[in-house]
């Protein structure tokens, strides 16, 4: 329903800009609904992935391409919830599909094989805030 | 004087009667010779005093931005992984150095946004839900300055302009209900976001190396 009010709102600001709108290279279904209530924590994790999962089948039913992403967003979920395998499989299927994250991807799995740290986002080893540590080459 | 305006009045009705507006053209020299494949957007700035509008905004930014050609870094996972490392404000990982930036994420190019406006306002005639954005994009490796841009979404866009004074104040009243509880601002930022990072737009980036358009503007 949500999306579909989204959706009204933006085929009229394209009526309103007057270009006509190009077809769509990707199938979008929910994944950035999706991505919002993971911001807002509205939905637990693993229904957020339940739902990218009928997303990703929905796509490939459709023969319609998986957008930049959405492998990248179920993996981290599969991660925040323990399934680790499986987060890695998705991480595989991100990089194969868009090559332009296997610098990322790879970083991440690289350190989280070497710490072995479940349920988040590896911490970056010489990244910490530069309050605590000046001296260091701090993300800041 | 007469040839004048009707040839004034000629190209005015060639430009209503291709809908799109004419602009001056934009200065792409940097952003060709950047050629950027991919994008790592950085979560938003906000300069609005809703909470809620970097992550509103940055939930939103893929779609238009995919569609004209490039890869994305996944929005959320990249707000998770400066938040691993300590940054935890979305202004703060707009202080984040290019080599840093490059170790971690390998980007072709990074684009910082500020959220201007973002909420809805009661005004004496219509409330108005209203997201504004700005836009930077940077090569990554070199850290020039690839393009800028600004783009406005207003719910007053599509009110039309009844003349009963009493019932558009009534009618501002129930849209202002209708905005804050069903968060329209959201929905309006979704329209902000594709005038601001759709290739499409006049002023707007170039399409990506992904898009059939790529290479025609």
């Amino acid at each position: 329903m949500t999306s579909l009010k989204h959706y009204s709102l933006l085929i009229l600001a394209l009526l309103l800009t007057g270009c006509a709108a190009p077809k769509s290279a990707y199938y979008w279904g929910n994944y950035e609904p999706v991505v919002y209530q993971y911001f807002e924590q509205s939905s637990p994790p693993d229904e957020q992935a339940a739902t990218l999962e009928k997303e990703i089948a929905k796509a490939k039913e459709k023969n319609q391409h998986i957008p930049p992403g959405i492998h990248a967003q179920l993996g981290m979920l599969y991660m925040q919830t323990g399934k680790e395998s499986a987060a890695i499989s998705q991480f595989q299927q991100e990089k194969s599909l868009f090559p332009e994250s296997a610098h990322y991807l790879d970083f991440i799995l690289k350190l989280r094989s070497g710490q072995k740290q479940p349920g988040s986002i590896t911490q970056i080893a010489d990244a910490s805030p530069a309050q605590s540590t000046p001296q260091s080459t701090s993300m800041k | 004087m007469g040839f004048i305006t009707k040839a004034l009045a000629s190209v005015v009705l060639a430009s209503v009667a291709t809908g799109c507006a004419v602009q001056q053209p934009y200065d792409y020299t940097a952003f060709k010779e950047s050629n950027p494949r991919s994008i790592l957007v950085l979560p938003p700035a906000n300069s609005s005093p809703d909470v809620l509008a970097s992550e509103s905004v940055f939930s939103q930014v893929t779609r238009p931005l995919a569609e004209s050609g490039y890869y994305v870094f996944p929005v959320a996972m990249v707000s998770e992984t400066f938040k691993a490392n300590g940054i935890t404000d979305p202004d703060e990982t707009h202080l984040v150095n290019l080599n840093k930036l490059n170790e971690i994420f390998g980007p072709d190019a990074v684009l910082y946004l500020t959220v201007e406006d973002y909420g809805t306002s009661y005004q004496v005639i219509q409330s108005d839900s209203r997201v504004t954005v700005q836009a930077k994009l940077i090569d990554a490796k070199t850290g020039k300055h690839l393009w800028e841009g600004s783009a406005t979404a207003s719910s007053t866009e599509q009110s039309s302009s009844s003349a009963n004074p009493i019932a558009l104040l009534l009618q501002a009243a129930i849209n202002q209900i209708i905005n804050t509880t069903t968060n329209r601002s959201h929905s309006i930022a979704q329209i902000s976001n594709h005038r601001l990072l759709h290739a499409s737009s006049p002023n707007g980036l170039l399409y990506g190396p992904r898009s059939e358009h790529y290479g025609k503007k």
